[in-house]
C-alpha cells in the first residue's frame, strides 16, 4: 500500500491519507497506522455535544504513547472485524506546513454501526512531502459511547 | 400491558433472608425481581439528581430520570434549586429535552404550554378553550416530594416517605463531607457523559468496592501506566491502609443498612498506587492522597483518585436486568483555574469513561458476569474475609462493602413482605 503521492496536490494527499488510516485499521495492522502519527502527536475521542462546548472532556485523550499501549492492549482482547467508512474528505486550510482536514466517517462491527462521526485532523508535511498526523480528533455523534475503545478508532 | 410481576413470597426472598453472603442468580437476571427492585428500592430512596455547580444562575437546568422517571432540576428566580417531574401537564410530553442549559421559560414543543423556573404554568395557547375552571395554578410542573442538598450533591426521592437526609446517610456523613468536596473547596462539574454496560446494576457497585479483581482483571492496564503496578504502594507505606476498627465508617445505605456494615474507604480501595510517581503526576494538590470509593446506596458511587486527582460520580440508571447506563460525572476544585480544569477533564474520560483501559476491563467483566449468570450454578459469593473479618470493617480485598449493599438490598426488598406479614 502506498501510503502517499508525494506529487499529488494536497486534497488528493489528505483523500488518500484517510483512505490509508482507516484502511490500516480494518487490517490491523497497527504498527503501520501508529506510523501515520508524529511522536507527539495526541489522538482523541471526544462526544460532538463536547466537542461544541469547545471542552476537553475527552473520552479518549491519548499520546502516542498511550495510543501504543492501547494498540498492545486492544489487539489481545478485541478480535472482531471492524469495517471503517470515510467520506466527505477535505483540506479546511493550509498554514505553514499544517494542514487542517476533516472527513466524515462511520466504523461498523457485526453488521451494526458501532460509530459515526467526523475526523478532524491536524497535518505535517515532512521533508519528503508526505503527511502525519499532529493532532487527530474523532468526534463522535453518539450521545452514548456504546462500546469500548480497547482499539483506536 | 402489566409487566412481569414478582412473587415475593416465595423462594426469592426467603432465600435471601436467610443464607447470609450469597446472592441467588435471579436477583441479577430476573425481570420480576428488576421490576420490584424499582418499586421498592429506587421509587422509595433518595437518588442523585445532579450537582449544585450546574444550577448556579437563574435558569439553570439539567434533566435525568429517576427510576426511569424524567426529572428536571431548575434554578428558580429566587436561587432555589427545584425538581420536578419533567412532563407537561397537558399531553404529558416531555417539556425540557435538552440535557443541560439555561432558560427563562420551559416550553412544551407540542402545544407550547410554558412554565417558569419556578415550574408554574404561565401560558397556555387559547386558554379559554378550557373552559371558566381551568386554573393555571393548578396544572404547574409537579415537585418531587423530597429534596436535599448535601455539599452541593443535589439529591431528590420521588417519595414523601423516605427517611430524613441525614438519617438516610447514617455513619456515612462525615465520608460524603470529606468526599463532596476537596479539602473544603467546593468543587465544579468539569463534565460527565453516560455509557452503558451489559450488566445488573449491582454488578457496578460491587464492582466499586471490589478490591480483590484489580490485581488480576487489572493487571495488564495497570503494568503499563507508570504509578500504578503492583506492590508499591504508598498507601501501604503511610500505614493507611490498614482498617481502622474504631473511625466511623460509612454504609451503602446510612440506617438502612443498620450500621453492620461498612466500605473501607480510609483504608483506601486500591493499594496499587506508587506515592512517588503518584507526586509527579499531582497537578493541583499534594496532600490529599488517600482514595475514596464511597456508595450511596442504590445508585451513587463517588470514587476520589489521588493519582489521576479527580472526584468522580458513577450514577447508576438500570434499564432492564441486564442493562445499566451509567452517568458518569467528573469534578474538580471551583476555584481551579480554567485551564487547568481542561487538564482534569482530558484525563477523566482516558481513566474512567469506556475509552479508559480500567473501566474497558471492567465493563467487559461486568458483561461476562452477566451473560454467565444466566447459567443455574448456584449462588454467588460475598463471603470474602467474612472468617477473618465478620464486622463492619475489613481489609481492601474483603467483601464487607458488598455484603453492605446486600444486606440493604434484602431490608429494602423485604419491606413489602415484612408489612404483608404484619396484617
Amino acid at each position: 500500500m502506498t501510503l502517499i503521492d508525494s506529487s499529488a496536490p494536497l486534497q488528493t494527499k489528505v483523500e488518500k491519507f484517510f483512505a490509508d488510516y482507516v484502511r490500516l485499521l480494518d487490517d490491523k495492522r497497527y504498527e503501520q497506522w501508529l506510523g501515520l502519527f508524529l511522536e507527539d502527536s495526541f489522538y482523541g475521542v471526544i462526544r460532538y455535544e463536547d466537542h461544541q462546548k469547545d471542552t476537553d472532556f475527552f473520552i479518549v485523550a491519548d499520546s502516542k504513547d498511550k495510543l501504543r499501549v492501547r494498540v498492545k492492549l486492544g489487539t489481545d482482547t478485541e478480535s472482531r472485524m471492524q469495517v471503517h467508512i470515510v467520506t466527505g474528505a477535505r483540506v479546511d486550510d493550509a498554514t505553514d506546513g499544517i494542514a487542517n482536514a476533516s472527513c466524515n466517517f462511520a466504523v461498523f462491527c457485526e453488521n451494526a454501526v458501532l460509530y459515526s462521526g467526523q475526523y478532524k485532523v491536524a497535518l505535517s508535511t515532512m521533508d519528503d512531502a508526505t503527511l502525519k498526523i499532529k493532532h487527530c480528533l474523532a468526534v463522535i455523534a453518539n450521545q452514548q459511547p456504546n462500546d469500548l475503545f480497547y482499539l483506536p478508532i | 400491558v402489566p409487566g412481569p410481576k414478582a412473587d415475593t413470597s416465595e423462594t426469592m426472598l426467603n432465600l435471601n433472608l436467610k443464607t447470609g453472603p450469597v446472592a441467588d442468580r435471579e436477583c441479577y437476571t430476573s425481570d420480576a425481581i428488576f421490576c420490584k427492585e424499582t418499586e421498592l428500592i429506587f421509587e422509595r430512596s433518595w437518588l442523585f439528581v445532579a450537582h449544585q455547580s450546574e444550577l448556579k444562575t437563574v435558569g439553570d437546568f439539567v434533566t435525568t430520570d429517576l427510576a426511569g422517571q424524567p426529572v428536571l432540576a431548575i434554578c428558580g428566580d429566587d436561587g432555589q434549586i427545584r425538581v420536578f417531574l419533567n412532563t407537561c401537564l397537558h399531553r404529558g410530553a416531555i417539556v425540557e429535552t435538552e440535557r443541560t442549559g439555561c432558560r427563562k421559560r420551559f416550553q412544551c414543543l407540542y402545544h407550547h404550554w410554558e412554565y417558569d423556573a419556578q415550574g408554574q404554568l404561565v401560558f397556555v395557547p387559547r386558554e379559554d378553550g378550557f373552559g371558566p375552571d381551568f386554573k393555571r395554578a393548578t396544572h404547574g410542573l409537579v415537585p418531587l416530594p423530597k429534596l436535599e442538598i448535601f455539599n452541593g450533591l443535589v439529591f431528590a426521592s420521588l417519595s414523601g416517605d423516605v427517611p430524613p437526609f441525614l438519617d438516610y446517610l447514617g455513619d456515612a456523613v462525615p465520608f460524603l463531607e470529606e468526599f463532596s468536596t476537596y479539602d473544603g473547596r467546593p468543587l465544579d462539574v468539569v463534565g460527565s457523559f453516560e455509557f452503558t454496560y451489559q450488566g445488573n446494576w449491582k454488578l457496578l457497585y460491587e464492582n466499586t468496592f471490589d478490591d480483590y479483581h484489580n490485581e488480576y482483571l487489572h493487571a495488564r492496564a495497570y503494568q503499563n501506566v507508570p504509578g500504578l503496578q503492583y506492590g508499591k504502594s504508598f498507601l501501604k507505606s503511610r500505614k493507611e491502609n490498614a482498617p481502622q476498627a474504631n473511625a466511623p465508617q460509612p454504609s451503602a445505605g446510612g440506617k438502612r443498612a443498620r450500621n453492620e456494615t461498612h466500605a473501607p474507604t480510609k483504608a483506601g480501595m486500591h493499594s496499587v498506587l506508587h506515592w512517588d510517581d503518584a507526586a509527579d503526576k499531582m497537578v493541583f494538590q499534594k496532600e490529599r492522597t488517600h482514595r475514596i470509593n464511597i456508595g450511596i446506596f442504590p445508585s451513587f458511587l463517588g470514587v476520589f483518585n489521588p493519582v489521576l486527582d479527580f472526584t468522580s460520580f458513577r450514577i447508576l440508571k438500570p434499564e432492564n436486568p441486564s442493562l445499566t447506563r451509567v452517568l458518569n460525572y467528573c469534578l474538580a476544585p471551583a476555584d481551579l483555574p480554567a485551564n487547568e480544569k481542561k487538564v482534569v477533564a482530558s484525563r477523566f474520560g482516558g481513566a474512567f469513561g469506556p475509552g479508559g483501559p480500567i473501566m474497558m476491563d471492567d465493563i467487559r467483566a461486568l458483561a461476562l458476569v452477566q451473560k454467565g449468570l444466566k447459567a443455574k450454578a448456584g449462588n454467588v459469593l460475598h463471603s470474602r474475609g467474612l472468617h477473618q473479618r465478620p464486622g463492619s470493617v475489613g481489609s481492601d480485598s474483603d467483601d464487607h462493602a458488598i455484603r453492605s449493599l446486600w444486606e440493604t438490598w434484602r431490608h429494602c426488598m423485604a419491606s413489602e413482605q415484612v408489612a404483608h406479614d404484619a396484617h
